[in-house]
């Protein structure tokens, strides 16, 4: 894992939330038209999930460099 | 001559473009993430412009006097949050590539009467403006994953922290196996 080969210890996922095509509309970089192409592409019953939001903790371990 | 395969200067263009496009949720994102105590301590200036993904603040354990780093801190919801969790002991240097972004967290630190606990300061994530061992505690809401170089990016927190320092961000992640190739191609699916 990236984390740990940075230097970090303890590292943990403290809450995962699902993010579903509707949310995508929120963000910028989610055009119109790419929100569109998944709202084709992806089963409906697939578009309530399709990323996970999560939140990682970790300590920078103190033999880091 | 070298060929960028990750390309990043298309990506910080495309990245660049649409936030400092950004307009108003009118707090849609920030009504969604954060409890109605922390939407108390934040000005509408802030809220309004939450682009966040998740709440790590409640996770971060930030204490008073502590140094934090906001690594793109956007409309400046989190640095203000963090700010008050450090108190006017601490500091909350606010980073961002966008200078819009910038006044907007100084803007809303000052509307919020922290002004000079948030230090906004203008660079990159992956080559983060602080010396060595100098920051406590690590905070980022949605913007690591716009990074080419993730890599570089943890380096350079692991390099700022302080032994012993706090990392806690919120971010997306994506499977890609459950996304169709026509989504993955996408500019926008770089992020993820």
């Amino acid at each position: 894992m990236k984390l740990e080969k940075a230097g970090f210890g303890a590292v943990e996922v403290v809450d995962r939330q699902s993010v579903s095509v509707d949310d995508f509309t929120l963000y910028p970089l989610f055009t119109g038209d790419l929100i569109t192409l998944m709202r084709t592409l992806i089963p409906e019953e697939r578009q309530s999930s399709v990323a996970t939001a999560v939140v990682v903790r970790a300590i920078r371990s103190a033999s880091a460099a | 001559m070298s060929t960028d395969l990750l390309h990043s200067e298309d990506r910080k263009s495309m990245v660049r473009e649409a936030y400092q496009a950004v307009v108003s949720t009118h707090g849609t994102v920030a009504c969604k993430l954060y409890s109605e105590e922390q939407l108390t301590l934040v000005p509408p200036s802030a809220r309004d412009i939450a682009l966040g993904v998740g709440n790590h603040m409640k996770y971060a354990d930030i204490r008073p006097g502590d140094v934090v780093l906001d690594i793109g801190c956007g409309g400046g919801i989190d640095s203000v949050l963090a700010a008050h969790a450090t108190g006017p002991e601490g500091t909350v240097y606010a980073l961002d590539f966008l200078p819009e972004m910038l006044e907007r967290t100084a803007t809303a630190a000052d509307e919020a009467g922290l002004g000079q606990v948030v230090r906004p300061i203008e660079g990159e994530m992956e080559a983060i403006p602080l010396p060595d061992r100098s920051v406590d505690v690590i905070v980022s809401n949605g913007v690591i994953n716009l990074s080419p170089r993730k890599a570089r990016v943890f380096a350079e927190c692991a390099r700022v922290l302080r032994p012993g320092g706090r990392f806690c961000v919120s971010d997306i992640t994506i499977v890609e196996e459950q996304l169709p190739p026509e989504v993955l191609v996408h500019p926008a699916a770089w992020a993820g």
